[in-house]
């Protein structure tokens, strides 16, 4: 009986023993094996993680445009200090902030607040300390005070491409994140993917040469190359600052193409910002006008309605125009010229010459609202160019059944209607190539670890015939040697251009004392190497495009053809 | 008369080989020790160099801006050329019937 007691009372306990060593092997195993890995691997393995460099995005001829720059973390190892958190952050925080001494004083407090949290062991005090602040700090040497490698984003031109840049910022993680223009477009090529290196460690904690390494590799981000030629893209900055200056323009723009491939050469604008210290300044001037702002083109817009009419064989250059001799009543609208000259029985050639608004009416009535509606679309606008900057948008075309009379009427001169600056060089550039539309692009050719990707340029679908492009060249080329603006045109040269004033909507209604000035135009008229729009808003030196934004685009063009080697005829 | 007690090679060798392995680890892990200090430091030194090579790249992409050079040219003198001759590649009518030639 006794010997049945004891066995059992054994076999009970080697169970109940079996169970607790079960359990508690269960608890280490399952339950518990995250945290331990995670303690054995800190005490067997030295990490570090290998941050990936952001790619850089270079300029035509391979100069940086967007590179980085070495910046550092300045942090605090709490068990290290020694000194008081009071007198560190007093003396911390003048070097690490600027000059106002409110934000001194909150710089100190923060500092101060940070240096006093007895939960944490690291605490970081200020992101993106230059190499000389941190040599001004390590000068001092205050004990667990230190730094971390950081990178921050550095552009070699200045302010001169910020628009089109856009800007390196973070996201709701604290993640570098790329916003607006190339940055944002590209953010995912750009930004690449962090490695982690992984050693085995000794007691000491140095690593073990025969040790096991385990590395992720890093991922550095790829770099781009556009098609911006630096030369160009400064001589637009310094020019368009000098015309804005010069003629009293609220803003303005310039941009300018390859009218073969769709290249952009160059593109800026005014105002802008430095996209370095992009928080100090208006988040209005982030977004890059020549692709984010619609804007009335104005009598810029006549070459294309008449090359649209001279595709249809509906009107010859030496039309007449049997209704030019004076104003135009439509749908109780009056439509005058900007003059108010007439010139009874005018050639297409001359309502060119001459930016005649009634002739181009006789000219849009011609070619009639479903044409007029149909190259529209083929030109492109109502549609985003396709361009590689983030901020690009589009206004859409009003469908055919909302088209009016008067609809007609001012959008054959250009009002009524509003298009984005790369839209009008876009649909402009089809007289200057002989009629095939393109795709504007700015990076060429994308060179990562694994190699370059070239990009090819894509070429659309042929929309004016090349006899039209032809007849339309000329009548630009006369219009830039006989019209308003002939006294700034640089002498030798065949240029084809027009001039636009258009009155900006306000309200309801055109404000007669505030326009848009600009000239669109390419050249060498008979092999254009470039086609160009400036524009610029509320001049106050004059109104007109002849006056203010034709001579800014001559300036600009006799550089270029000095920088292309492009001689006079 | 006692037989002598012969010496067991086989323990002599034993011994031999365990002071000798014992003294090649020693040797080794003492090596092994300074390498990897050594190969920390040589880590140190890499990480120096790629900071001066970033720090030199820096500074070509400071010195080598347009804005600079401009800045710089400007303050040595230089100013833009207003009137540009423009050299023809055809040969002036003075030339066109002329025959050069060298004598010695």
């Amino acid at each position: 009986m006794s010997y049945n007691w004891r066995v059992n009372f054994l076999l009970t306990f080697f169970i109940l023993a079996g169970i607790l060593v079960g359990g508690r092997l269960f608890y280490w195993q399952i339950l518990s094996s995250g945290s331990l890995t995670a303690i054995a691997e800190s005490q067997h393995w030295v990490s570090s993680n290998v941050s990936a460099e952001r790619g850089k995005i270079l300029a035509s001829d391979g100069f940086p445009i967007a590179a980085n720059q070495e910046s550092f973390l300045l942090f605090a190892s709490l068990p290290d200090i020694k000194e008081d958190a009071a007198k560190i952050a007093e003396t911390l925080a003048p070097i690490i902030s600027g000059p106002d001494s409110l934000e001194i004083a909150s710089t100190s407090a923060l500092i101060k607040e940070r240096l006093n949290q007895s939960n944490l062991v690291w605490v970081p005090l200020k992101h993106k300390v230059s190499r000389q602040t941190k040599k001004e700090i390590e000068d001092l040497k205050l004990s667990g005070i230190g730094f971390e490698n950081e990178q921050e984003r550095s552009y070699p031109e200045g302010s001169a491409s910020a628009q089109l840049l856009g800007f390196v910022g973070s996201d709701i993680n604290g993640e570098e994140k790329g916003y607006f223009g190339l940055e944002g477009y590209y953010d995912l090529e750009l930004k690449g993917h962090q490695g982690i290196l992984k050693r085995e460690k000794d007691a000491s904690g140095k690593p073990i040469l025969i040790g096991e390494v385990k590395k992720e590799q890093e991922q550095n981000g790829r770099t781009l190359v556009t098609t911006i030629d630096r030369t160009i893209q400064y001589i637009l900055w310094e020019k368009l600052k000098e015309g804005i200056e010069h003629y009293g323009a609220v803003s303005g723009s310039v941009v300018i193409m390859e009218p073969k491939t769709g290249a952009i050469l160059g593109m800026v604008s005014w105002p802008n910002y430095d996209p370095k210290s992009y928080f100090l300044f208006d988040k209005n001037l982030y977004s890059n006008p020549v692709v984010s702002s619609a804007y009335e083109p104005g009598s810029t817009f006549k070459i294309l309605i008449m090359a649209a009419t001279i595709n249809e064989g509906l009107v010859k250059p030496e039309t007449n125009c049997d209704q030019c001799s004076g104003p135009r009543v439509i749908s109780g609208y009056t439509i005058k010229t900007w003059d108010e000259k007439y010139f009874p029985n005018s050639t297409m050639t001359e309502i060119i010459q001459h930016s005649d608004n009634v002739g181009m009416v006789f000219v849009g009535e011609k070619l009639g609202i479903n044409k007029m509606v149909e190259y529209l679309q083929n030109y492109g606008f109502g549609q985003k160019t396709g361009i590689d900057l983030e901020d690009e948008s589009s206004l859409k075309l009003r469908s055919i059944s909302d088209w009016k009379e008067i609809d007609l009427a001012t959008s054959s001169f250009g009002q009524g209607i509003a298009v984005t600056p790369l839209q009008m060089v876009r649909a402009a550039s089809t007289i200057a190539n002989g009629g095939y539309l393109v795709n504007p692009f700015l990076v060429k050719k994308v060179i990562s670890d694994e190699g370059t990707n070239e990009i090819i340029p894509k070429i659309g679908k042929q929309i004016l015939k090349s006899a039209t492009t032809l007849a339309v060249t000329e009548m630009m080329v006369n219009a830039v040697d006989n019209g308003e603006a002939k006294w700034a045109k640089p002498e030798g040269y065949r240029i084809a251009g027009k001039t636009g004033t258009a009155q900006i909507p306000v309200a309801g209604h055109y404000d007669k004392d505030k326009t848009i000035a600009s000239f669109i135009g390419f050249a060498p008229a008979d092999d254009p190497k470039f086609v160009m729009l400036v524009t610029l808003r509320e001049p106050a030196s004059s109104p007109w495009g002849a006056e203010t934004a034709a001579p800014l685009w001559f300036n600009i063009a006799k550089e270029i053809f000095t920088y292309y080697g492009i001689q006079p005829n | 008369m006692k037989k002598p007690i012969k010496k067991p090679k086989l323990l002599i060798l034993i011994t031999i080989l365990i002071t000798g392995l014992s003294l090649t680890q020693l040797v080794i892990s003492h090596s092994l020790a300074t390498t990897g200090g050594k190969m920390r430091q040589l880590e140190e030194k890499a990480s120096v160099l790629a900071e001066q090579n970033r720090v030199l790249a820096e500074e070509i992409n400071q010195m080598g801006s347009l804005t600079r050079v401009a800045s710089e040219a400007q303050k040595l003198g230089l100013i833009k050329a207003n009137q540009i001759f423009h050299l023809s590649s055809q040969v002036p009518v003075a030339l066109e019937n002329t025959t050069l030639s060298l004598e010695r």
